[in-house]
């Protein structure tokens, strides 16, 4: 996701300020933490932003990742839930959050590491496919023909393929190869 | 969405996270492609696929008979049909010359050419040659109708109502036959001695498919001719008046057999009817509508009617005894109460707790303007959408009078339509009360019978009344 407008001056100037240079990392764990708890794409940055702010006004100093992590989660999770006025988008959110908290723990970081090696290990046809899938934009028709497969056939393997790497990020954080 | 459904959502977003990181592409991205494809719930499926066998049969059905036939009549829940009378009773005034047609305006399609109270053949024939005539009243003179008039009025296919009678109209059951070729009518009135309810003449009118109203004023009805109107597949209201020496009994009881009414008026029996009669109108399932108008009525008569009925207009209670009118307590869906004559002191504070208990929606007091009372009750009520009042009042009262209805009306809070029945046009200023009323939607002036002579209803008139009350006025 590209860091747009107000949330790049956000993390830029907080460390000319001596405020908090220990908030950037945190960046892309609360993309993906929003995006779980269902916040649309052009909302995010503004949301990660907002965090941030917040943060920066509350002062994170001696906290420690774990709890400045924890901290920024519980805000952007409460920026969320006040553009949700439903009771039912609401409890959306927290369901999203129970998964987050089953899934990750903390900041999830973990998990994206074991995905990584996953992605490492897959084999080339199946890497190229997701790569081509995701990265190229390509339709099904033409990733059909690319790799010799009907247009269905490729909706089959990617759905495959998915619940493969979910597996394989549960064997591999459970400690197997 | 259930919980598991949702958390399983997020645990695919989730991944989509993670993959747009390792890839360092833009998430949206991957979601847009990958999600797993959502199968609807079977039961919704089902329902969808049912939904869509019930739309084509609907439509099919729809096709195999002809649309027009099917379609209810025009409906306005805050002034339902059934409470506005027949419709087929053609007001306005009486067109007496051919000059006087030709000064109507070109969108004019209503008219009442009454040759009995002085309208010149000329009248009818400038009627008749106009490009539109949807509703009309021809009452004949001292001769037949006129067989060149008679054949171009059939040539009208848009007329839907149609009124006919007179003393020596000498309609038979044949020309009625011939009415069949107006495919629009739904609303017939056979007035004034013009022709019996014979076997041979209901022959004749079940021929005309699309008639929902029919009304016989003044005219003999015989019971063998009524029960053949069953015959008419949309009749729906039936309005039999002043039917003279027949055996009133007998009549209600055929009556009864015609299944497709849902609304029954029935006044002027010189007889009176039994309760067993009355109760064999509780055969007609449909019946939502009776007025009993200028019947004599007793505990018993009460307790014989239909209790499903919605709307009930009864005078003559001089035989009815409190308990008696509690009676109506029972009719769980009655939202339309009216009592137009005869109402004896002793049953007005009773049918004042009786209006209050049921919560009515519509209430009609014929008799006289409604007592401080009455009215604190009427304002009181949560419901109360329609009020009918009659002015009675004559002379120099009047103003006064018609000012103190439209200013307790004005305090019904919930007022949706004010009916005034009156013998004079209301002036612009005295409609002005209502202006401000949150609820009102229409103002009827129903002109009675005596109503001034000379009281023409001017468009300019109209205009300015319409402009006073700050809502719709009708006057018929």
């Amino acid at each position: 996701m590209p860091v747009t407008g107000t949330f790049r001056t956000a993390i830029e100037v907080a460390p000319e300020r001596g405020a908090a240079p220990e908030l950037p990392p945190h960046a892309a764990m609360l993309r993906r933490y929003l995006w779980v708890l269902g916040a649309r794409g052009d909302r995010i940055e503004d949301l990660v932003q907002e965090a941030f702010v917040v943060a920066l006004q509350k002062g994170l100093a001696d906290r420690g990742q774990a709890a400045a992590s924890a901290f920024l989660r519980g805000v952007a999770k409460n920026l969320l839930l006040r553009e949700r006025r439903s009771r039912a988008m609401r409890r959306e959110v927290e369901l999203a959050d129970a998964v987050w908290h089953e899934q990750c723990g903390g900041d999830g970081d973990d998990r994206v590491e074991a995905l990584r090696r996953c992605v490492e290990a897959l084999p080339d046809k199946s890497r190229a496919l997701l790569t081509r899938c995701y990265q190229g934009g390509a339709g099904r028709e033409a990733l059909g023909a690319e790799f010799g497969m009907v247009p269905d056939g490729i909706k089959t393997a990617l759905r495959r393929l998915r619940a493969g790497l979910r597996e394989c990020i549960e064997r591999r954080l459970r400690g197997g190869a | 969405m259930n919980d598991a459904m949702v958390k399983e959502r997020a645990r695919e977003r989730l991944l989509s996270a993670e993959l747009a990181e390792v890839l360092e592409i833009d998430v949206a991205a991957i979601d847009a492609v990958a999600i797993a494809s959502r199968k609807p719930h079977r039961w919704l499926a089902a329902a969808l696929v049912l939904l869509g066998i019930a739309v084509a049969g609907g439509v099919a059905w729809l096709r195999a008979h002809d649309v027009h036939e099917v379609q209810q009549r025009e409906f306005d829940p805050t002034d339902p049909w059934w409470e506005r009378g027949l419709s087929v009773m053609v007001g306005g005034d009486n067109l007496r010359s051919a000059n006087v047609v030709a000064a109507l305006p070109p969108e004019s399609s209503e008219f009442t050419v009454n040759q009995y109270l002085g309208s010149g053949p000329d009248a009818i024939d400038a009627v008749l040659a106009r490009p539109r005539v949807e509703t009309l009243s021809w009452i004949a003179g001292t001769t037949a109708y006129d067989p060149d008039a008679w054949r171009r009025l059939l040539t009208h296919g848009e007329l839907r109502r149609l009124c006919l009678g007179g003393p020596d109209a000498g309609l038979s059951a044949s020309q009625l036959r011939e009415l069949r070729l107006l495919p629009e009518l739904q609303q017939l009135g056979l007035v004034m001695k013009g022709i019996a309810l014979d076997a041979d003449v209901a022959s004749a009118l079940v021929e005309l498919p699309k008639l929902r109203e029919l009304l016989i004023l003044g005219n003999a009805v015989l019971p063998e001719g009524l029960q053949r109107l069953d015959g008419l597949p949309h009749l729906d209201t039936l309005g039999l008046f002043g039917f003279g020496e027949g055996d009133a009994n007998a009549i209600v009881r055929a009556a009864s057999r015609v299944r497709t009414l849902r609304a029954l008026l029935l006044e002027g029996f010189r007889s009176p009817i039994d309760p067993d009669a009355l109760a064999s109108l509780r055969d007609l399932r449909g019946l939502i509508a009776l007025d009993l108008s200028h019947c004599d009525l007793t505990d018993e008569h009460l307790a014989a009617l239909p209790d499903t009925l919605q709307a009930l207009q009864v005078s003559n209670l001089q035989g009815v005894s409190v308990t008696g009118l509690k009676q109506l307590d029972r009719m769980r869906g009655l939202r339309s109460l009216g009592v137009r004559a005869g109402l004896p002191e002793k049953l007005k504070d009773p049918l004042r707790r009786l209006v209050e208990r049921m919560e009515v929606e519509c209430f009609e007091l014929g008799v006289e303007v409604p007592d401080e009372q009455l009215w604190r009750t009427l304002q009181s009520l949560p419901r109360l959408r329609r009020l009918r009042v009659h002015d009675q009042s004559i002379g120099d009262a009047m103003p006064a009078a018609r000012r103190d209805v439209f200013e307790q009306a004005r305090r019904c809070d919930h007022l949706e339509v004010l009916i005034f029945r009156t013998r004079e046009l209301p002036m612009p200023d005295e409609l002005a009360v209502l202006r401000d009323h949150p609820t009102l939607r229409r103002v009827r002036i129903e002109r009675s019978e005596r109503f001034a002579a000379g009281q023409a209803l001017t468009p300019d008139h109209l205009a300015a009344v319409r402009d006073a009350a700050g809502c719709e006025v009708e006057v018929q």
